[in-house]
C-alpha cells in the first residue's frame, strides 16, 4: 500500500460511498415498497449532502460606505434550480440592508439554508450578503399584465464551487475586505438569472440556437442556473397561464436595466487608488467619484485593465470586471479594492516591487480614467 | 481481479502520472479523484478478466480526464459529486513526497528550458490557457486573435512541449 496519506483515505472514501451506496439500494427499495411520496426522496437527496462549518462572518470592520445587512432578515424563498452538475439546488435568498435597500442573493440550498459547495466538496451555509447582491428594490405591485417586474445577476458568472483561494473577481462584495473569506474559484463558472414576474406568468423560456428551456415561476420568481458564461443570442419569454407568450429580453442585453449614464459625465469621473504606497501583499482600494446623475446602478460594472511594473512578468497585464458596490445608494462613490492578482499555482500571491498603472472603462465602453500606485 | 486489487496496484502510480503531466499536486490530485471516482463507479460494467486489461481501462479513464482538462481548463468533479466524497487533501508531507515521487522539480526546468524555447505566440497561449486558467474566448481577446487560433497556438504550443520534454527525457 502506498505511504501517501491521501491514497489510503481515498481508499476508505470509496469503501464508505460503496456502503452508502447498498444502503441507498436498500432505501430506496423499501420506499418502492412502502409507497413512499417523492418528498421524501428529495428530502433524502439532499440530507445526505456532506455538511461543512458555516462561513464565518467577517470580522474586520468593512469600510463605511459599504452597507449591511440587518441580522435577521434574510428569507430563503421556495423557488430552487437543479444545478447542471447535481448537488443540491439553487435557491434565493432576499434581505434588507441598514440602509433600507432589498438584496437578493444566490447560493446552493440544503435543509432550508444558502450556502456553498466548497472546493471540499461539502456545502458551507454562508452569512447573509456574503455573495453579490443581485440589488432587488422592493417590489411593486404587480399587474396582471406584467411580465418580468425585475432581474438581475446573469451579467457575471459566478462559481459553481468555491475555494478558500482568494481571487481578483467578486471583489466589491463586503467580505473580500476580509483576507479569510475571499472565496472564488473561477473554474466551474454558472451563469445565474433570477427576478420577480406579474402573478399571471407561469413560467420563463429561454428561446435560441440550441437551447430551448422552460423554468418555472413558483411565488412570483423565476430562477436560472446554466453552465458557462451569459449565453449569447437568447430570447427571453415570459409565458402566462393562458399560454400565450412575450418576448421580454435577449442576450447579451438581457437586462434592460435604467437608462445609461451620460458618457459625457461618467468622462468627468475621477479615479485615485488608496494608499498611494502599498505593501506587497496589501489591499488597495480605487474609488471612482463620478457625478451624482452618472452615478451606475448596482449591478453595474467596470472592466480595469492593470498594468505591472516592467520585468513583472506574471503580473504585466491584468484585466478583470469589477461590480459596483450594490449598497452604495444614490450618489455615493464607487469603490473596489484589489489584492494581487493571481496565479497562485506555485507562487504566493503579491505584487512586484514598483509602480502599478490601471485604467477603467464603464461597461467595457465608457473609458472613465486612470490611477496608479506603488508598491514598496 | 477486484477493484480494491486495481487500487491497491495503481493508486499512487496514477496519482504521480497526473502530478507529472500538470505539475502541480493540487490539480494531480482532482483529476486522479475524479478518475478513481469514475472507475469505481464504472467497476461493475468492466468485462476485462486479466490485471493488464483492468490497468488498460483505468489508464484510458485518466486519459480521457486528462483530455478534458485540456479542452475546458479545469477539473471536473462529477463522479465524486455522486459518490458524495469529499475532496480529498494533500498534507504537507504527502506534497513533498509526491513531488519527490513525480520528480517535479526536475521536471519544471525542464519545463521552464522547454517553454523558452517555444515560439512566442504559443508561449503566451500556453500561459494564458494552462498557466493562468483562462477560458478561450479571453485567451483570443488578450492575444487580439480568433478563439480558433487561440485553440490552434495551445494545441500547437502543448504537442511542442511534448515532443521537447519527451527528447529532454
Amino acid at each position: 500500500m502506498s505511504d501517501l496519506r491521501v491514497v489510503r483515505e481515498f481508499r476508505a472514501d470509496l469503501l464508505a460511498a460503496e456502503r452508502r451506496r447498498r444502503v441507498s439500494r436498500r432505501g430506496a427499495l423499501a420506499c418502492v415498497a412502502a409507497l413512499c411520496v417523492g418528498a421524501g426522496v428529495a428530502t433524502a437527496a439532499t440530507g445526505n449532502f456532506p455538511i461543512g462549518a458555516p462561513i464565518e462572518p467577517p470580522r474586520r470592520h468593512a469600510p463605511p460606505h459599504i452597507d449591511h445587512p440587518v441580522p435577521g432578515s434574510g428569507q430563503v424563498e421556495r423557488i430552487r434550480a437543479a444545478d447542471p452538475d447535481g448537488g443540491p439546488p439553487w435557491g434565493v435568498r432576499e434581505f434588507k440592508t441598514r440602509r433600507g435597500y432589498t438584496c437578493v442573493e444566490t447560493g446552493r440550498v440544503v435543509d432550508g439554508r444558502l450556502g456553498l459547495v466548497g472546493d471540499d466538496g461539502a456545502f458551507h451555509e454562508v452569512p447573509l450578503g456574503m455573495f453579490a447582491c443581485f440589488g432587488g428594490g422592493p417590489r411593486r405591485a404587480p399587474r396582471a399584465s406584467d411580465g418580468f417586474l425585475e432581474y438581475g445577476g446573469g451579467r457575471q458568472p459566478v462559481p459553481g464551487t468555491y475555494s478558500r483561494h482568494p481571487c481578483m473577481d467578486h471583489i466589491g462584495v463586503r467580505q473580500s475586505f476580509d483576507r479569510r473569506t475571499v472565496i472564488c474559484d473561477e473554474r466551474e463558472p454558472r451563469w445565474i438569472l433570477t427576478g420577480t414576474t406579474g402573478p399571471r406568468v407561469v413560467a420563463v423560456e429561454l428561446r435560441g440556437t440550441g437551447v430551448h428551456e422552460r423554468h418555472p415561476v413558483v411565488d412570483g420568481r423565476f430562477l436560472i442556473v446554466r453552465r458557462g458564461g451569459e449565453p449569447s443570442g437568447v430570447v427571453f419569454y415570459a409565458v402566462f397561464r393562458d399560454g400565450h407568450r412575450r418576448r421580454e429580453a435577449s442576450t447579451p442585453h438581457a437586462r434592460p436595466g435604467p437608462l445609461p449614464p451620460d458618457p459625457r459625465i461618467v468622462r468627468r469621473a475621477r479615479m485615485r487608488a488608496r494608499p498611494a504606497n502599498v505593501g506587497r501583499h496589501g489591499l488597495v482600494t480605487v474609488s471612482v467619484h463620478a457625478p451624482a446623475p452618472a452615478e451606475p446602478r448596482d449591478g453595474d460594472w467596470y472592466e480595469v485593465d492593470l498594468a505591472g511594473p516592467s520585468g513583472c512578468v506574471r503580473q504585466e497585464h491584468v484585466h478583470f470586471t469589477v461590480q459596483t458596490a450594490p449598497h452604495g445608494g444614490r450618489g455615493a462613490p464607487v469603490r473596489f479594492g484589489m489584492r494581487p492578482p493571481g496565479p497562485s499555482l506555485d507562487a504566493a500571491r503579491a505584487w512586484c516591487l514598483g509602480t502599478y498603472s490601471g485604467s477603467a472603462t464603464f461597461r467595457g465602453r465608457i473609458p472613465v480614467g486612470s490611477f496608479s500606485f506603488q508598491v514598496r | 481481479m477486484t477493484f480494491d486489487a486495481l487500487y491497491d496496484l495503481n493508486a499512487e502510480r496514477l496519482l504521480v502520472y497526473f502530478t507529472r503531466r500538470t505539475l502541480d499536486p493540487d490539480t494531480a490530485l482532482d483529476l486522479w479523484a475524479e478518475t478513481l471516482s469514475q472507475a469505481f463507479e464504472r467497476w461493475p460494467r468492466f468485462r476485462g478478466s486479466s490485471e493488464g486489461e483492468a490497468v488498460a481501462w483505468l489508464y484510458a479513464i485518466a486519459r480521457a480526464r486528462w483530455a478534458d482538462y485540456l479542452r475546458r481548463g479545469y477539473a471536473e468533479r462529477r463522479a465524486l459529486g455522486r459518490l458524495r466524497i469529499a475532496r480529498p487533501e494533500l498534507g504537507s508531507e504527502d506534497i513533498e513526497r509526491l513531488e519527490e515521487l513525480a520528480g517535479l522539480v526536475e521536471l519544471r526546468a525542464q519545463v521552464g528550458a522547454a517553454l523558452a524555447g517555444l515560439p512566442s505566440d504559443q508561449r503566451e497561449a500556453l500561459q494564458l490557457r494552462i498557466v493562468e486558467e483562462l477560458p478561450y474566448p479571453e485567451v483570443a481577446d488578450r492575444m487580439r486573435v480568433t478563439e480558433p487560433a487561440a485553440r490552434a497556438r495551445v494545441s500547437r504550443g502543448l504537442r511542442r512541449l511534448g515532443m521537447q520534454l519527451e527528447e529532454a527525457t
